[in-house]
């Protein structure tokens, strides 16, 4: 696999864990699961993927 | 290239990176007009409408530059409003030794997931990595330091040993204890820790041959003196500049380092630019752009801050363009002199403070029993920077515990404690500020041992 694929496939990767974290960080913030930490914990990785992305670059 | 830290942006084609990062300019200027209030107000005095600005000629030629003092203007008497908006997580403060106040930078998580990224590209490309620890000796405070240090090291991979509270001779120590492959300080400080060692009859090259980095940041030095150094540690020079107003690291050296050649072909090595993560203009004096080889005001704008970015902010040092058509490590970044960038005011770094003489004024001429004053800033015997200060009183007999009086008014104003001594009424003929140009404290002298060559 030359470079340009390795990262074109590694962009695509890391969308889909921004999507899972942003997703992650919707379902915590439903109240009845009560639990603030793990809500800030994923806001913290969210934005790291963003910088993550940025990062990599665009596509 | 080896050593590099990410190949996608160190080999881009220049022209791609300006214009992603042209690109963005344009959205961050649109986005700081609608939410961030500094520049709400900031844009409406000077009739800026955003919306109409369509390519970088317009906001070159539209967007007016920042400087401090607009910051200032802006925060007087609310420095914690920046505060109360959502989703701030930190704030950072300028040191506050200008005599100006102090600006104020809040940050939320976005800023703090890329308060390391500009650092790490630095250690990266010192060499740094894998666990190495990194001695750290720059002080801090309420500035962004700290966080910034600390977040630098864990995004390279290294382990930082935090030597703030260490005198020098508990810094030579935490680098033999650790086994440090790298020590970040000030070429002052280095010069302090050098002549302490020597002293101490230590021979780093064979003693700490962990060493194999020097990361150096905040003043300009001498390429002698730079050559002197490496020699006597054993360990390559590399640079870092940045700053609270850029997020951290915003230029590094390269691979390269910070000197390049041996013996008498020896000559500064390169500075880059991260240009995906701040563009920078280098302004001359008549408003166009620096060619190679020529000198100009930094101006920078932050492409990745959130709550506070920094959009054309007039940094207040003088920096070179490379002369040279390329760089040996072959990236693509944009290419700055090492180790002479200044500054353009009369700011004067002081053990890694910055201390600006109007500052120093204030605190010493508050007494109504001095006249005036002369201040010299200088290596002593034992490598460590001094300032002494001689202060004319109006009486033959001044007040009783003046000297202790104005170290502790100096200490409280600047952060360094000077040596005062008190003399006579009329020991000072010479007038204390230049009659025209622009102004320059004549009180001041600096003898620095680092900067012995510095181009003109």
């Amino acid at each position: 696999m030359n470079s340009d694929s390795a990262r074109t496939r590694l962009i695509g990767e890391v969308s889909r864990l921004a999507w899972s974290a942003q997703r992650c960080q919707a379902l915590a913030s439903d109240e009845t699961i009560d639990a603030p930490i793990v809500t800030n914990m994923l806001a913290r990785i969210n934005a790291q993927i963003d910088e993550l992305r940025d990062e990599l670059g665009p596509q | 290239m080896g050593r590099g830290a990410n190949q996608f942006w160190e080999q881009a084609p220049a022209t791609a990176i300006r214009t992603f990062a042209e690109r963005r300019i344009l959205d961050i200027i649109t986005r700081a007009h609608q939410e961030v209030p500094f520049y709400r107000w900031f844009y409406a005095a000077h009739s800026l409408n955003p919306a109409r600005l369509r390519t970088w000629a317009d906001a070159q030629r539209e967007v007016p530059s920042v400087t401090k003092a607009d910051l200032v203007a802006f925060d007087g008497g609310q420095l914690l409003a920046g505060l109360s908006l959502p989703g701030i997580r930190q704030v950072h403060l300028t040191s506050g030794t200008s005599g100006m106040g102090r600006e104020v930078y809040p940050r939320d998580s976005h800023d703090l997931a890329a308060l390391g990224t500009g650092g790490a590209y630095s250690y990266l490309w010192a060499g740094l990595g894998g666990g190495d620890r990194l001695l750290l000796t720059i002080p801090y405070s309420q500035t962004m330091a700290g966080p910034y240090f600390q977040a630098s090291c864990e995004t390279a991979h290294v382990v930082p040993v935090n030597g703030f509270a260490l005198d020098s001779a508990g810094r030579l120590e935490a680098l033999r204890v650790y086994r440090c492959a790298g020590l970040s300080a000030t070429p002052s400080h280095l010069h302090r820790l050098t002549a302490m060692a020597r002293g101490m009859g230590l021979h780093p090259a064979t003693d700490l041959p962990w060493l194999r980095t020097i990361v150096l940041s905040g003043e300009p030095y001498g390429i002698a003196w730079g050559h002197d150094m490496q020699e006597f540690w054993g360990a390559q020079l590399h640079e870092g500049w940045g700053a609270t107003q850029t997020l951290g690291v915003a230029l590094a050296t390269c691979p390269v380092g910070a000197l390049v050649g041996a013996g008498k072909s020896v000559t500064r090595g390169t500075l880059h630019g991260l240009d995906h993560r701040t563009f920078i203009e280098v302004l001359r004096p008549d408003g166009a752009e620096a060619g190679p080889g020529e000198r100009g005001e930094l101006v920078i704008t932050t492409l990745r801050a959130s709550a506070m970015p920094c959009i054309r902010f007039r940094m207040g040092d003088d920096i070179r363009r490379d002369p040279r058509s390329r760089c040996a490590c072959g990236m693509t970044f944009s290419r700055y002199e090492a180790g002479s960038i200044r500054r353009l005011d009369n700011m004067i770094k002081i053990r890694g403070m910055n201390v600006w003489p109007e500052a120093v004024d204030d605190a010493v001429l508050e007494s109504a029993t001095v006249t005036d004053y002369r201040a010299a800033v200088y290596t002593d015997g034992e490598g460590r920077e001094q300032v002494a200060l001689k202060v004319e009183t109006a009486a033959h007999q001044p007040p009783p515990q003046l000297e202790l009086a104005l170290q502790r008014r100096v200490k409280a104003a600047v952060g360094i404690t000077p040596l005062v001594q008190i003399v006579p009424p009329g020991t000072f003929t010479d007038a204390a500020v230049a009659a025209d140009g622009p102004f320059k404290a004549r009180r001041w002298t600096v003898n620095r041992a680092v900067t012995g060559d510095q181009p003109s």
